[in-house]
């Protein structure tokens, strides 16, 4: 009888000749996740991963990375044995040692992968029930509503006894879609741009405008600590800095200021594109919802997207604030977004910046940058971290 | 060469005094609580640092050695309260959050009034206002700081002591004397002041020391409870390199007191000239320079955000400090400034410069400069 992590996996499934491409991301992700102890090991059999031979010490720690792993449907903390009744019953008075001290009710529901198992599904739920009365006498059967189910599943090779059952975040294995570079701001809703990018298996990178001494170093840490929370679910991801502040001064000493905005914005997305090109990015991706602010209008959505050629992920685009709230709270970065450094310098933003921009005015008014020049200066002074939460990087 | 301007928030070591703390941490590490001699010459030593910052109080009464300023006004303002009766606290709108937030919960705790004296445009505490106060009233915590943090405004806390005395019994007088211990005067022999807190970082010592005067032992309990050092009213090991470097640097600026004071007051006006020759507008917050505190010039600049010059002038070298501080989506305007009723055009752009012992001339003129600059160049970008 060992204890192993038994984890499923939800969309891969559906997948047919390229699903061991899949598969094989994930089990990547999974032997990180696991190297948290370096004799555990990944097997994936029978349609399910196992990890198995980690110390006692290490699992929690273990199915905390695991639940963070896009592609993961759910996980269970389960005692691998042999199949015979005797073995099965012997794994169930195991795991169910904390359950079954009380007064408490359960069920016991198998599973035969192995159809050739001799007994049928309903026939061993029955004697392993048996032979849980018999080993704990205060629990009692309810088949409706149990207190607690004890899961059975009878595979090929070995069967798997278990009780709770941990849910994953479902989705794709992270680099299984291609790559994203995302605008990171350091507000609430990018970092979860970043999560919902992941889960649909893009490995995501991140660019971020920096514009000292408008912006401070703080408001720069912050970002870099998103990015870094934002890892747990992502992987590492590739930050890239992007000198700001000529850019923003140039704009404002040239432009009619209710365009600053929509023009500062276009600068952003043109120079992610570029920056998208270098590192072989095949999309563009902001935390922008529909309706939030001034530059979040259709109108002025417009106006950026139209700027570049890449195609542009807004995933967000349809949430309530309190929507991207909640899930930034799920993820853990609302505490860090809503530190006082972002958005300090309110120089740059317009007090009536215009809601329905049109193209002609704007490309009018940025006539009379050096465009080209700014752009091509701002992405050579670019430079990138690694953040990342693992030890000895950034 | 980087310019620190900003003394009032710490100070740089003296060289003699990091000496002092490594000597005491490598070779005389007893506690001097214990039995043997090697203990007692330590405690010798603590003795002496005692006397010291006594002498340069100029008051007579006992020192309690703490961990800092707010350690020291957290047991002046909950000691005293602990051992009044039905006590008003009387304190100031500019305090320091260690006074201010630890009045705040004593009232809830100890079930007291609190007033909270409002101040001029130039920082000084509306005396009618002390006078109001003390009226129906037979015991009071009075706590109002000597020297403010921000502005350098200079309370005349014997006046005020004397106000609160005369109009009420039973009347503990404390002062945070943080900013104020060795940039004033010293205190006359028959002083009003029954408490006084000091701290060690601001005057070239080092972090985590402070101290409290206490005229009479018997106006306050203990706020932390040990072995019973400091006569009972500070329990723990005591700090014995910090105590030690914190009375070495008291002696040394006492040696050079009369030239440190003037080559601050210096520096103030090397500035303020400067600005006043340039077509920049600004204020100065608080008195003028010769009334307001020799180590503290607050200025404030129109149409500027005080933390975007600060950074600026960061990178060119000159480190300061501002009244206001941003959060997210509102600009949180310090408490000071808006007790004193700042012109709002100015508020957000308040900067302060503190001077210390290691301020030079040299560097003012050059300060000056890069304050200049910057705000020549900002200037040319605001919210529109």
């Amino acid at each position: 009888m060992n204890k192993v992590l038994l984890i499923s996996y939800g969309e891969i499934f559906l997948k047919g000749k390229n699903r061991p491409f899949f598969l094989k991301k994930l089990k990547n992700l999974l032997k990180i996740a696991a190297s948290v102890d370096e004799n555990a090991i990944v097997e994936l059999s029978d349609s399910r991963f196992y990890i198995k031979d980690f110390d006692d010490n290490n699992q929690d720690e273990i199915v905390e990375k695991v639940k963070k792993i896009f592609g993961v449907h759910s996980l269970s903390i389960a005692y691998e044995c042999e199949k015979d009744i005797d073995s099965l019953g012997n794994s169930c008075v195991e795991i169910a040692k904390n359950t079954a001290s009380k007064d408490a009710t359960f069920k016991v529901n198998t599973k035969r992968a192995d159809k050739q198992y001799p007994i049928i599904s309903m026939e061993v739920s029955a004697k392993l029930g048996g032979v849980l009365l018999s080993s704990y006498p205060k629990l009692k059967v309810d088949i409706h509503k149990p207190d607690f189910i004890v899961y059975v599943e009878i595979r090929h090779a070995l069967a798997y006894v278990y009780i709770d059952r941990i849910m994953g975040p479902g989705g794709m294995p992270v680099g299984s879609s291609g790559r994203v570079m995302l605008l990171l701001s350091g507000g609430i809703d990018s970092p979860v741009a970043a999560w919902m990018l992941a889960k649909r298996g893009l490995e995501v990178e991140a660019v971020h405008f920096f514009s000292p001494p408008y912006t401070s170093e703080r408001a720069k840490q912050k970002v870099i600590d998103l990015a870094k929370i934002t890892s747990d679910y992502c992987g590492p991801i590739k930050l890239h800095i992007v000198p700001f502040t000529k850019i923003q001064e140039q704009i404002y000493e040239n432009c009619h200021h209710e365009l600053l905005t929509v023009i500062m914005r276009r600068f952003m997305m043109k120079i992610a594109e570029r920056i998208a090109e270098k590192n072989k990015c095949q999309a563009l991706a902001t935390g922008e919802a529909l309706g939030q602010v001034a530059s979040q209008t259709l109108e002025s959505l417009h106006a950026t997207n139209s700027y570049v050629d890449m195609i542009v992920f807004r995933p967000l685009v349809c949430l309530d604030k309190l929507e991207i709230i909640s899930i930034s709270e799920k993820i853990g970065t609302y505490e860090t977004s809503i530190q006082p450094f972002e958005d300090c310098c309110t120089v740059f933003t317009p007090k009536h910046p215009v809601t329905k921009p049109k193209i002609v005015n704007v490309e009018k008014n940025e006539a009379r940058l050096d465009i080209d020049a700014l752009i091509e200066e701002a992405v050579n002074e670019t430079y990138t971290l690694k953040c990342s939460n693992l030890a000895n990087k950034e | 060469m980087e310019i620190y301007f900003d003394n009032a928030a710490t100070t740089k070591v003296f060289e003699d005094v990091y000496d002092v703390v490594i000597d005491v941490m490598a070779d005389e590490y007893y506690n001097p609580s214990s039995p043997y001699s090697a203990a007692f010459n330590i405690e010798k030593k603590l003795d002496t640092s005692r006397n010291i910052i006594l002498k340069n109080l100029n008051l007579k009464g006992k020192i309690v050695f703490t961990s800092g300023g707010s350690e020291s006004n957290n047991l002046a303002i909950k000691g005293t309260l602990s051992k009044m009766r039905n006590a008003k606290i009387i304190t100031s709108a500019i305090e320091h959050p260690s006074v201010k937030n630890t009045c705040i919960q004593a009232a809830k705790d100890f079930n007291c009034e609190l007033i909270t004296l409002p101040v001029d445009n130039k920082g000084y505490i509306i005396k009618d206002a002390l006078y109001d106060a003390c009226k129906e009233t037979d015991s009071a915590l009075i706590s109002i700081m000597h020297i403010n943090n921000e502005v350098g405004a200079i309370q005349p806390i014997e006046d005020l002591a004397k106000i609160a005395k005369d109009n009420i019994s039973k009347c503990v007088f404390h002062s945070d004397g943080v900013q104020a211990f060795m940039k004033s005067n010293q205190f006359n022999s028959n002083s009003l002041i029954d408490l006084y807190s000091v701290s060690s970082h601001k005057v070239h010592g080092p972090k985590g020391v402070g101290a409290l005067f206490v005229k009479d032992k018997k106006s306050l309990n203990p706020i932390t409870l040990g072995g019973g050092q400091e006569d009972n009213l500070r329990s723990g090991t005591y700090n014995t390199p910090g105590i030690c470097g914190f009375g070495k640097a008291v002696e040394l600026i006492n040696k050079k007191h009369n030239d440190y004071v003037s080559t601050m007051k210096k520096i103030k006006n090397v500035i303020v000239d400067s600005l006043n020759n340039s077509d920049i507008d600004y204020i100065v917050c608080g008195d003028t320079i010769d009334k307001s505190a020799p180590h503290i010039l607050n200025i404030a600049f129109k149409d500027i955000m005080g933390e975007v010059l600060l950074s600026a002038m960061d990178n060119d070298g000159l480190i300061a400090n501002t009244g206001s501080a941003c959060s997210s989506k509102k600009t949180v305007v310090s408490p000071v400034l808006s007790a004193m009723n700042v012109d709002k055009k100015y508020i957000q752009g308040a900067l302060r410069l503190s001077f210390g012992a290691f301020s030079t001339i040299e560097e003012a003129n050059r300060a000056v400069e890069i304050i200049k600059n910057n705000v020549k160049r900002l200037r040319r970008f605001k919210r529109t």
